[in-house]
């Protein structure tokens, strides 16, 4: 590993700062900073990629539509609530 | 079943609508359409929020069964609140305050207590990056990666299998509560950090250190499982 001229920023610095500079919720000389740092040092290039591609895997769990008897279910309540109405 | 309670549409300030970029205009179609008793309507908004709907108010009750329940119960509160809704807040913000406020109560009941800002400050909970993943105070270059991070580059088919999720869902539940009710919202539902600061009474600075320590569990379980995959493979 080669440690080049990053004193003023170091890994484990960045790497805390990770979850900001993803969502960009950083300040823009602060940003300048990791992104020189990201362009000269493979490891924290590396942490980001595995931070992001994390991030993909747990929006995979992403949930879809609910279980079709979850829905049969609310729509029939649906259905009620309008019956109730117009029998108001 | 108890009277549904007025919900309250003034409560939180409109969100940006992030999750599924409902319009405006979508918006009000789609409140017009309820207005009108259009099955279809609800059906898009139970296939849009019901799954997300259950997760939040899971938060707040004990089980995935109560959760249910109370969700069902917010769906009646949607429905019976739609005229009086006046839009002054997102769709999204109104139907998730109602459910909030059920599961909260529901909660009570239950005696669960479950408040964000009772859990104690954030940094009570011990997590983050792993101090031996660096180098050490007093070594030349203190803070540098003790051993660099590798590429995850290529590994995406692995990632996106089964066996990778359940590795995921397992690290999520085992997190603490308040972090996994920050990741939850924010990764798996895609809710802004506005929208998760709302729902949480959280503040920004809280809301981040919340979800970073929660992603950096997220993937060390994810490399631990990488790095056995590849034992298997050896």
């Amino acid at each position: 590993m080669s440690h080049e001229d990053h004193d003023h920023l170091r890994c484990r610095k960045l790497a805390e700062s990770m979850t900001a500079y993803i969502d960009d919720d950083l300040t823009p000389d602060d940003r300048l900073l990791i992104d020189k740092h990201l362009g000269e040092c493979g490891g924290c290039h590396n942490y980001l990629d595995q931070m992001q591609h994390t991030i993909d895997t747990i929006k995979a769990l992403r949930g879809s539509a609910p279980a079709p008897e979850t829905r049969a279910k609310l729509l029939g309540l649906f259905r009620q609530w309008k019956q109730d109405r117009e029998d108001c | 079943m108890t009277e549904p309670q007025s919900p309250t549409p003034t409560a939180t300030p409109a969100a940006a609508d992030t999750d599924n970029g409902a319009t405006d205009v979508e918006q009000a179609a789609l409140i017009a359409a309820l207005r009108a008793g259009d099955e279809e309507a609800f059906a898009t908004l139970v296939d849009r929020y019901h799954e997300t709907m259950v997760r939040v108010a899971q938060m707040y009750v004990a089980d995935r069964p109560t959760a249910e329940e109370v969700v069902q119960e917010a769906w009646l509160g949607v429905l019976s609140g739609i005229e009086r809704f006046e839009g002054r807040s997102a769709l999204k913000t109104w139907i998730f305050r109602i459910v909030t406020n059920r599961a909260k109560t529901r909660g009570k009941r239950e005696k669960r207590t479950i408040s964000f800002s009772m859990l104690g400050p954030v940094d009570d909970e011990k997590s983050g990056e792993d101090p031996g993943m660096f180098l050490p105070e007093g070594h030349e270059w203190a803070g540098a990666w003790s051993a660099a991070p590798e590429s995850w580059i290529g590994l995406e088919d692995r990632l996106l299998q089964h066996e990778a999720r359940k590795v995921v869902e397992q690290a999520i539940a085992e997190l603490p509560e308040r972090q996994r009710m920050v990741i939850t919202l924010r990764d798996i539902d895609g809710w802004s950090s506005d929208e998760v600061r709302n729902e949480l009474a959280v503040s920004q600075t809280n809301q981040r250190v919340l979800l970073h320590r929660a992603r950096v569990k997220v993937r060390q379980a994810l490399e631990n499982y990488l790095a056995r995959r590849e034992g298997v493979n050896a």
